[in-house]
């Protein structure tokens, strides 16, 4: 199996941006890549890539495997005058990691901005304990206001700085690693996949607007109306501090239970898994889960959909971190999963 | 058929925790296959039972979810307790200090921390003791990912009234099992039946949505259970015994007025007392029925019950059998 270089992948994609509503250049690059890997590409009217590797058989049942191209981010709301311009939110997101950082608008022209921050020799008491509200900070173009009217006009999308650390063992922090990551995970899958050992098709979504309600994923899934769906999404590293179960770098991809998904198919996962010995981390996560496959297990006349999570470290800043080995056993998870799975409900035994 | 009452302590035996309801589908699937001429599992674990009725045209689907509330483990500590998340709406006080059951059979009691005032009671910080000395100990007994709920059994109390854990919703299942078994050898039906169990309502009515969109219903009878007004210190209208209730609203819906019309007099002409129901608190599947694909024409009986979301819930075997003359009554006479 010819290696994928992730490392090298995610520094590229750190410089295509994908905020939510404007994810045209992020699927454009997934779109391109797909071409010479899978039977047929297509992007829908939302904006939804879709890739599909064809089994040899004629009625194969269809795999769904799910990640959205949208990254979180800002869009220009207001010129407030003298080159400053408000944001208003696309996404999830703390104001708090905000201030002083540096911002890319893309407008007429990329510019290159700073979150205007009070140095902390003039923060007055009662500033330093108030809770950063983003309706009280200003991104400060250093343009003229009427260039800056021209190049970035409301609604101009606005992301984090571009660009890629990398970091000890096999660890890269940047902007915008939810979810593309996965999608680069979707990539390394499709070269990985060996189409004679395929029983069912393969079909590999790149879906928008996760960030802001999963409306892309709803609308890919309802068109296609696969038979099983793995939504490939991040999810929370330990950090100190943090509280419950959460996932650790390195260990693997989790695969998660939920009320809200299929167990019958969350079972078929770890049992590919621990039968291929491929390492996993096991999650249980009630209520929305807050990925695509919330909304792809309702689409149509239902879909029984599961989630396999990365880890990922200080989601939604501008230093998201990631392991790269995690991604490579979560392609082997999905590629195994590919080649083995058995479908709900006559192949699988209901067990108690 | 068994006594109605013998089905039920059945189906309450059955644990079925949102997203792992395969036991009760396949207990259900095995009962409703004489009954019917088709059943199926889809994709989400709904059951889909359809019988066709010569010289029908339109399908009226009936429909009551099969999950219940209960709790799934996330996690398990260093002393061996296994950290518990609601599913559905658990009410913290009415779970604290109560005995559970695992689906492997293994038991354990609920605990809120220790010195945890009833005030401050929260469902998403219970554990369960299960026994365990320690973590290694708790995970060969229990699995991240398991599911445990109270497994109070059913009693008969005075007057035709029972009490059992969960008759939320499986009251409403033996509902649907009754008519189908009062409908089976029927010849001149104006319509034909898909009756369905929907998993996953007590999460956000998720079964029961692609289920109506896979079946295509042009009408859909819910039944469910509603909350008696006449429980200790409440105050309302709905009474137990008071009669199968007709619903006109609740959080997810607006009922059709055509179903409301036509329940109203099928069970006039029947001779079967009913309530109006309207629910202020909680939404059922027949919202997310209505509005699958271009629109079906929805309504809902429902079953009068005292202390929902406990382990003590209580219902009378009076409105459930007037549940079951009412929905029997409802398909057998055209919908005006």
């Amino acid at each position: 199996m010819k290696t994928f270089d992730f490392a090298k992948e995610i520094e590229a994609l750190s410089f295509i941006s994908g905020i939510s509503g404007c994810e045209e250049k992020t699927a454009e690059f997934f779109a391109r890549r797909l071409e010479t890997l899978c039977d047929e590409v297509k992007t829908d009217a939302m904006g939804n890539v879709l890739g599909i590797i064809r089994a040899e058989s004629e009625n194969a049942p269809t795999i769904l495997i799910d990640s959205h191209s949208d990254e979180i981010g800002f869009l220009v709301c207001e010129h407030a005058g003298g080159g400053f311009v408000r944001l208003a939110r696309v996404g999830g997101m703390d104001p708090g990691v905000l201030p002083a950082s540096e911002v890319i608008l893309y407008g007429e022209e990329t510019v290159r901005a700073v979150v205007a921050a009070k140095p902390p020799h003039l923060l007055s008491a009662e500033d330093r304990k108030k809770k950063r509200k983003l309706e009280d900070l200003f991104v400060d173009t250093l343009l003229d206001d009427e260039t800056c009217r021209r190049l970035c006009p409301i609604g101009t999308p606005v992301g984090f700085s571009d660009g890629v650390v990398k970091l000890a063992e096999h660890k890269i922090a940047s902007r915008g690693l939810d979810d593309r990551v996965a999608g680069l995970t979707l990539l390394a899958l499709a070269e990985a996949l060996e189409k004679k050992a395929l029983k069912a098709n393969v079909a590999l979504l790149f879906s928008v607007q996760e960030e802001v309600g999963g409306m892309g994923a709803k609308v890919a899934a309802f068109g296609l109306a696969p038979d099983t769906c793995l939504a490939v999404d991040v999810s929370f590293a330990t950090f100190p501090g943090g509280e419950g179960r959460l996932l650790e770098m390195g260990k693997g991809a989790g695969i998660s239970y939920s009320d809200t998904l299929s167990r019958t198919l969350t079972r078929d996962v770890i049992r590919v898994a621990n039968e291929k010995e491929i390492p996993f981390q096991l999650l249980a996560e009630p209520g929305e889960t807050g990925t695509n496959a919330h909304d792809i297990q309702v689409a149509g006349r239902g879909v029984a959909s599961t989630i396999i999570s990365l880890p990922l470290s200080y989601m939604h800043s501008p230093s998201e971190v990631i392991d790269t080995r995690d991604l490579e056993s979560a392609v082997q998870l999905m590629k195994a999963y590919c080649e083995n799975a058995k479908f709900f409900p006559e192949e699988v035994q209901i067990v108690g | 058929m068994n006594s109605i009452t013998s089905t039920l302590r059945a189906l309450t035996n059955i644990l079925s925790v949102s997203g792992a309801e395969e036991k009760m589908a396949a207990y259900i699937s095995e009962t409703m296959r004489p009954l019917c001429d088709d059943v199926n599992v889809d994709a989400m674990g709904n059951v889909i039972c359809k019988k066709n009725y010569k010289g029908a045209k339109e399908t009226v689907m009936l429909t009551a979810h099969m999950d219940e509330i209960g709790f799934l483990v996330c996690d398990i500590d260093e002393n061996g307790f296994v950290l518990l998340a609601p599913i559905g709406g658990i009410h913290a006080d009415a779970a604290a200090y109560t005995r559970v059951k695992f689906e492997n059979g293994r038991l354990g009691v609920l605990v809120p921390s220790h010195g945890t005032k009833a005030a401050d009671l929260d469902a998403r910080a219970f554990a369960c003791d299960i026994g365990a000395k320690n973590r290694a100990a708790a995970e060969k007994l229990v699995k991240i990912g398991d599911r445990c709920a109270s497994f109070v059994p059913l009693a008969t109390l005075a007057g035709k009234r029972v009490t059992a854990r969960a008759l939320d919703n499986k009251a409403g299942v033996l509902s649907l099992i009754c008519a189908a078994d009062a409908l089976k050898d029927e010849k001149d039906m104006p319509y034909n039946l898909v009756y369905v169990f929907t998993v996953q309502e007590e999460v956000g009515l998720r079964g029961a949505a692609p289920a109506a969109f896979a079946v295509e219903p042009d009408y859909c009878i819910n039944v469910d259970v509603t909350s008696a007004n006449d429980a200790y210190g409440a105050k309302g209208s709905v009474k137990l015994g008071g009669g199968a209730c007709i619903k006109f609203k609740d959080r997810s819906v607006i009922c059709n007025r055509r179903m409301i019309c036509h329940l109203q007099e099928c069970a006039k002409k029947a001779g079967l007392k009913t309530q109006a129901e309207i629910l202020s608190m909680g939404g059922t599947d027949t919202g997310a029925v209505q509005s699958s694909r271009a629109g079906v024409v929805s309504g809902a009986i429902s079953i009068p019950l005292r202390y929902v979301h406990s382990d003590c819930e209580t219902a009378s075997l009076y409105d459930i059998e007037g549940t079951i003359a009412l929905l029997v009554s409802a398909v057998k006479t055209n919908i005006q």
